[in-house]
């Protein structure tokens, strides 16, 4: 590997050593808050590097790029993955989380996913995909003294080798029907070669089964509720944020190089995947009185929203994408904190009976709650909203009128399930008790995902430029 | 001056100085006083006075404002005010705000009624800090959907308004008020779900045929719409429908209504109801004026129903509030009428009665809050004899029933005749089945003041008359509701330009070439 490319690879480099080098240290000195904080700051080091460090090539051994739209989700999984560190300040400390280790997986599973998103080519998206759920099997499971964390972990473990079975024999066949693993060539490949095509198009089915499996669209799903439930809520927000989103990202590059004849045939499928992941989620998520499981299921319907956008393609589609995988990670990692900064003793309030009357005895921190959901639902002014417009225009334009009809049906269920806690938190007639005040850091990611929701709510405008400006392709 | 401007060049950040006008932007100003207003009551929320008095400064100043438009009276082409600024360039979205005489009206009323509702909420105990925050964000929002003249910012204002009121309703309200509150928040939010996708479906209609791809009002009235017209007309349509609320779309509101407390009651029937009426104004007629032409029968024969049937249900109603809130379906029912029938006078009627029912059923529910403060009870069978006990309270609550059956020479009638010798102008069947509407509002409130008024006083202490807090609320409203029914030309002026508009627009065979 030449100078140019590892200087090219930097982010990533600095995230793997600095995971390293926490571990080493771990070895020695395993004080908790300082190897977290270490952690955070090798994160927010990376992404640094990122965003102004321009890299000298635009692709690195034809297999991952370098270029402004890799080095815009390395930053927003570096950010994630600091953001997660620091809500796991406290909550590592009760629940005594290996400091060293748990950094280490953090920091290693935000360059995993920054590879994925970066890939440009299936051998790129493989490694990236494996190198971070290998991470996230121990993280979710990382509270020995959990068992539904343990019983999570087992379960993602389990869906997630049948996934990469799933995934490998796909690349496999697409790579016997083309000849290639580099991506445009490889999708470009599967309209032209005529006697092949059969072999390749069941390779996508592969993958697309096993990309189901991991960003858990309907029917791929069963595993979403108990591994969010069971886990810890940093890791949570990480797992439904950076592991989706980096995958949707990787998806992006791969259905620019598909050829119109072949992505005829997939809208089907595809849409297939959109309206039961919108269906199905939506009515799940009604039933839900755990928050983690309720926001599991609208997870799946935001993937359904997703997958509509990505359907309808085009700059207007793609960007659509971007923009809301910003947003959902931001309202999620401001949830999910906010029941982190909940917890005491580790244990963290998740039915909704735990958070009556929390709105008056918390009522920064419920007023926060609230917000979150409101975005997720897509209520203006919060930055959902702007999220789920692009979507439905880009919808439409396409052509898509019944997804985008579906979209505002689901949208509109949405509102219930994410009214209850609402409700629950403001307008219940008992109250349950005071729960903990929070620490500072864990204030300070509310405050900037609640700054960064209302901003994006109301003026827009730079992001959607810049999401625009460095769409590959 | 210089404002500071952010863009995006070659997919780095770049901040410059941008130089602006030194011209005072009123409208804008209109919407972030209110929501300054928010922001200090978070900030001094341990204090319930400081927050009141906030409340009581920033509406004060919206009234100030908005009067001081009115006074000064039209600029070129009968604009009040027009401000525009870029926003989101990406969707062609701008800030656009734009004040005609209609929305001048609604923007007075919004500021007045505002200014009564935080003197009558004066004393709130419960979270006090948080009710005035709610307060003035609904203005804000209120505010905001009157002057909207761009799509995507109308329908920012509209959500905006949602929440404030769902929180209003489910916190502060009593008896099942999480029912009512979640039944108001789902029938609004389905309207304004498939009236995005009306806008949405608009948008690119209008972009495609000239690439210009805007959310501007006044580049979307010329686009040409084919057969998608009916649809999208009534993506918009509902939207407002359920807001007016129309008869079978009205069921959430006496549920709000019975549960609100008095501020939510009064920003509910003074001004949401109006957002709706006016949004069929602004939008849905200029926009579709083929679409509009064709339903206007329709919408005819709905307010005839939600005239008749709203009355006979309050005619039953024994809680005064709910007989209330029917009440104002009707009237509604009267205000729709006004715009099927769709000329000048009935026009310039319907919008002269969407203020009067305003206020006067504003007053209206304002009494019933203080006749409950006082005897615990809002059932016709408990009450009576309040005109020996409080005759002052008393005097003021005829005075208003009145004015809400349509007594010439106060607020309602003036806004009645009008839209009624339209309809007779128009279409002398209309209105000789509207018109016995009347006598059904007789019924019904002369049935609640006799309930109310008169009859044995239930047992128990006495209570007292009108504090001069309470005092103080009352007596604008009264001034105005005479000044509404003996001299209305002040207010039909401003709506003379805006209603010639509005009834070419809609006569005009074709829309724009």
């Amino acid at each position: 590997m030449s100078g140019p490319e590892l200087y090219a690879l930097l982010p990533l480099l600095i995230l793997v050593l600095g995971s390293t080098s926490v571990l080493m240290i771990g070895a020695w000195n395993p004080t908790r808050r300082p190897l977290f904080l270490i952690g955070v700051v090798t994160a927010l080091t990376a992404a640094t590097a990122a965003a102004f460090w321009p890299a000298p090539l635009a692709e690195v051994s034809r297999m991952f790029s370098c270029g402004p739209y890799a080095r815009f989700f390395t930053v927003l999984w570096s950010l994630a993955a600091a953001m997660c560190l620091l809500l796991s300040l406290r909550c590592g400390e009760d629940r005594r989380f290996p400091g060293g280790e748990y950094t280490a997986l953090v920091l290693f599973a935000a360059a995993g996913m920054s590879l994925l998103s970066a890939a440009t080519s299936l051998i790129g998206v493989f490694l990236g995909l494996e190198s971070f759920t290998l991470v996230l099997y121990i993280l979710i499971a990382i509270d020995k003294n959990c068992a539904f964390g343990t019983e999570a972990g087992l379960k993602y473990l389990v869906m997630g080798i049948v996934a990469t079975g799933l995934l490998t024999f796909g690349i496999a066949l697409i790579y016997a029907a083309t000849g290639t693993f580099h991506l445009p060539e490889a999708m470009t490949g599967l309209g032209t070669e005529a006697g092949l095509r059969p072999l390749g198009m069941l390779g996508w089915g592969l993958l697309l089964c096993a990309i189901g499996f991991k960003a858990s669209l309907v029917p791929f799903h069963l595993w979403t509720p108990d591994v969010y439930q069971g886990a810890p809520s940093p890791v949570t927000a990480l797992l439904s944020t950076g592991a989706k989103g980096s995958l949707l990202a990787a998806l992006i590059v791969v259905m620019q190089g598909v050829p119109i004849p072949s992505l005829a045939d997939l809208a089907p499928v595809l849409s297939a995947l959109a309206v039961l992941s919108m269906l199905v989620g939506s009515l799940c998520a009604l039933r839900q009185t755990n928050i983690k499981r309720m926001l599991a299921y609208s997870s799946i319907v935001h993937m359904g929203y997703v997958l509509t956008a990505l359907l309808a393609g085009g700059s207007a589609g793609f960007s659509a994408v971007v923009f809301y995988l910003v947003v959902y990670t931001i309202a999620n990692f401001g949830a999910f904190g906010v029941i982190t900064s909940f917890a005491i003793q580790g244990r963290e309030p998740q039915e909704y009976a735990d958070l009556a009357g929390l709105g008056y005895h918390h009522p920064r921190r419920g007023a926060a709650l609230a917000f979150f959901l409101l975005s997720l639902a897509g209520v203006p002014p919060a930055a959902g909203f702007i999220g789920k417009f692009g979507i439905f225009y880009a919808a439409i334009e396409a052509g898509y009128l019944g997804l985008a009809l579906l979209g505002v049906l689901a949208s509109l269920l949405s509102m219930y399930y994410y009214l209850r806690p609402i409700i629950v938190l403001f307008m219940a007639d008992e109250r349950s008790a005071c729960l903990h005040r929070g620490a500072i850091e864990e204030h300070g990611v509310l405050a900037f995902c609640l700054a960064a929701t209302l901003l994006l709510g109301l003026y827009p405008g730079p992001l959607l430029n810049l999401v625009i400006a460095i769409l590959p392709g | 001056m210089l404002i500071l401007r952010a863009s995006v060049a070659n997919g780095f950040f770049k901040v410059d100085l941008m130089p602006v006008s030194p011209h005072i932007p009123w409208l804008t100003l209109l919407i972030a006083l209110p929501l300054a207003g928010t922001l200090l009551c978070l900030v001094f929320r341990r204090s319930p006075a400081a927050c009141r008095w906030l409340t009581l400064a920033s509406t004060l100043a919206v009234l100030i404002i908005a009067v001081r438009l009115f006074v000064q009276g039209p600029g070129a082409g009968g604009w009040y005010g027009f401000e525009d600024a870029p926003w989101i360039e990406r969707f062609g979205a701008r800030w656009t705000l734009a004040m005609d005489g209609i929305s001048l009206l609604m923007v007075v009323l919004t500021g007045f009624l505002q200014v009564i509702v935080t003197l009558i909420s004066w004393h709130q105990k419960k979270h006090a800090a948080l009710f005035f925050c709610l307060l003035l964000l609904l203005e804000a929002g209120i505010l905001g959907v009157f002057l909207a003249s761009d799509l995507v910012l109308f329908y920012l204002f509209w959500e905006m308004m949602l929440i404030p009121m769902f929180f209003l309703i489910g916190v502060w309200g009593h008896g099942p008020r999480v029912y009512a509150a979640v039944k108001f928040f789902l029938f609004t939010l389905t309207g304004s779900l498939l009236m995005l996708l009306a806008m949405l479906g608009l948008y690119l209609l209008h972009g495609r045929q000239t690439g210009d791809y805007s959310f501007a009002l006044e580049a979307l009235k010329q686009t040409r719409l084919g057969p998608w017209e009916p649809w999208l007309y009534a993506g918009f349509m509902l939207a407002f429908l359920v807001k007016l609320p129309v008869v079978p779309l009205h069921t959430w509101l006496p549920d709000a209504h019975t549960v609100a407390p008095t501020a939510g009651s009064l920003d509910l029937a003074g001004l949401l109801l109006k957002t709706g009426a006016f949004g069929i104004l602004r939008f849905a007629f200029p926009l579709f004026p083929g679409a509009a032409r064709a339903s206007l029968p329709l919408l005819a024969a709905l307010a005839l129903i939600g005239i008749y049937y709203a009355a006979w249900i309050a005619w039953r109603q024994n809680d005064i509030k709910r007989l209330i809130a029917y009440s104002s379906v009707s009237h509604l029912g009267v205000v729709l009428l006004g715009m099927a029938v769709a000329n000048t006078i009935a026009l310039q009627g319907a919008i002269l009665l969407m203020v009067c029912h305003g206020i006067t059923t504003g007053a209206l529910f304002a009494l019933v809050s203080m006749i409950r403060r006082r005897t615990g009870t809002r059932d016709l069978d408990r009450l009576g004899g309040l005109w020996q006990e409080t005759p002052v309270l008393a005097a003021f609550f005829l005075f208003f029933s009145l004015a809400s059956l349509g007594l010439p020479g106060l607020a309602n009638f003036s806004g009645e005749i009008l839209v009624f010798a339209g309809t007779f102008q128009h279409n002398p069947l209309w209105g000789a089945l509207a018109l016995p509407g009347v006598v059904f509002a007789a019924a019904y409130i002369l049935r609640m003041v006799q309930g109310v008024l008169w009859g044995a006083r239930p047992p128990g202490r006495s209570w007292p008359d009108l504090s001069w807090r309470e005092l103080l609320a009352l007596a604008p409203l009264a001034v105005v509701t005479l000044w509404l029914g003996l001299y209305p030309g002040t207010f039909l002026d401003p709506l003379r330009e805006p209603v010639r508009l509005l009834v070419d627009g809609l006569l005009a065979q074709g829309g724009m070439p």
